[in-house]
């Protein structure tokens, strides 16, 4: 009997110590990582190396180059669409619109929409799009460039599909993934563009990354 | 008691045949609709802004409403003005559908979104579909 009371107690004080304190919740950072070893004093030390977005280089709906530059110091939102994609992407995108209207203005988020149909979906034809969204390009990106660095981009390093196949409306196969990257262009989270209540969440954590960075740069500055 | 027996049937009778006419089943609507044309025009009819026509309350639908059944059945393309903007985003045509299935959705469009004002039946659309440019 008193080693069931002892039991409850403890997993009173670990459930208490789970819940307690939301504002201490951290996005966890996903993707592979690899333990990177080094010697210090000669002594090893091992340093943990995360996941992170290459380098890439597209071109908006104002034919400005989005480079990692542009994203320097802000979190962002990534997705894969496509202008004349009949399926999925009407839904996202207005899913996407909640996030722009709650974000556009603040200059440290940027929302990134990719083309995997960037033949089609030219600058002038992005353009149109983001106008006829009232959308501005200081927040939400729409990208064209090369299809293959795109959809490899897609595939390989935010790991969600996209590819060509005529079988399916539209001819292009892709999630609707909204990926959540931060500062460091690490994946921090991973949404259902189609799900509202998912979309919430990632409002909820994009507010979260906002503060965990403006606390580090607070402390780098000390 | 017989008499009273058999009224009541033919009534039932009736109102079947009735149904089977306005194909009114709005849960056979919702789920063709569901499947066929809210992953643009969204499940509340709202469309997406300036790229996707709304269907919610749409000027378009009621003046159009002899042409739904054909845009439905083979899509569309070219600019269209609904509720004072001008959209310009091809349509999909959806040729597997049957007069049915179109009279349904055009129903639950009347039904759930009040456009067009008044709702076809399927004898209307057969009509309709006959003579689709």
């Amino acid at each position: 009997m008193k080693k069931l009371l002892v039991y409850a107690a403890f997993g009173l004080a670990i459930f208490s110590a789970c819940t307690s304190e939301p504002q201490e919740r951290q996005l966890p950072i996903l993707g592979p990582r690899t333990p990177d070893v080094k010697m210090v004093e000669g002594k090893p030390v091992v340093d943990t190396i995360y996941h992170t977005i290459p380098d890439f280089a597209f071109l908006d709906q104002d034919s400005q180059w989005v480079t990692p530059k542009t994203v320097e110091g802000k979190i962002y939102v990534a997705d894969f669409f496509f202008t004349s994609c009949p399926s999925i992407c009407p839904k996202m995108k207005s899913q996407m619109l909640r996030v722009y209207e709650k974000f556009k203005g603040n200059p440290n988020v940027a929302l990134l929409s990719h083309s995997i149909d960037p033949r089609h979906d030219t600058v002038a034809v992005l353009r149109d799009y983001a106008d006829r969204l009232g959308v501005k390009s200081d927040t939400w990106h729409f990208l064209t460039g090369d299809r293959d660095s795109i959809m490899d981009l897609a595939q390989k390093h935010y790991f969600v599909t996209a590819m060509q196949d005529e079988s399916v409306p539209g001819g292009f196969e892709h999630t609707d993934g909204f990926l959540l990257i931060d500062e460091q262009r690490r994946i921090r989270g991973h949404y259902h563009g189609l799900d509202e209540e998912d979309v919430d969440r990632l409002m909820q954590d994009m507010e979260l990354l906002l503060a965990e960075q403006k606390n580090k740069n607070g402390q780098g500055k000390k | 008691m017989g008499k009273a027996k058999s009224n009541v049937l033919a009534l039932v009778w009736v109102g079947l045949l009735l149904i089977g006419c306005f194909t009114e089943r709005g849960e056979e609507g919702k789920l063709l609709y569901g499947r066929h044309c809210a992953s643009c025009h969204l499940e509340n009819g709202e469309g997406l802004r300036g790229i996707i026509p709304p269907l919610a309350n749409s000027d378009f639908s009621d003046k159009n409403r002899s042409e739904l059944a054909c845009i439905i059945r083979n899509g569309m393309s070219g600019p269209v003005e609904v509720n004072g903007v001008v959209y310009n985003q091809p349509m999909p045509g959806n040729a597997a559908l049957t007069e049915t299935d179109i009279t349904n959705i055009i129903n639950y469009l009347h039904n759930e979104f009040g456009s067009p004002k008044q709702k076809v039946s399927i004898g209307e659309v057969r009509e309709q579909l006959k003579s689709c440019q």
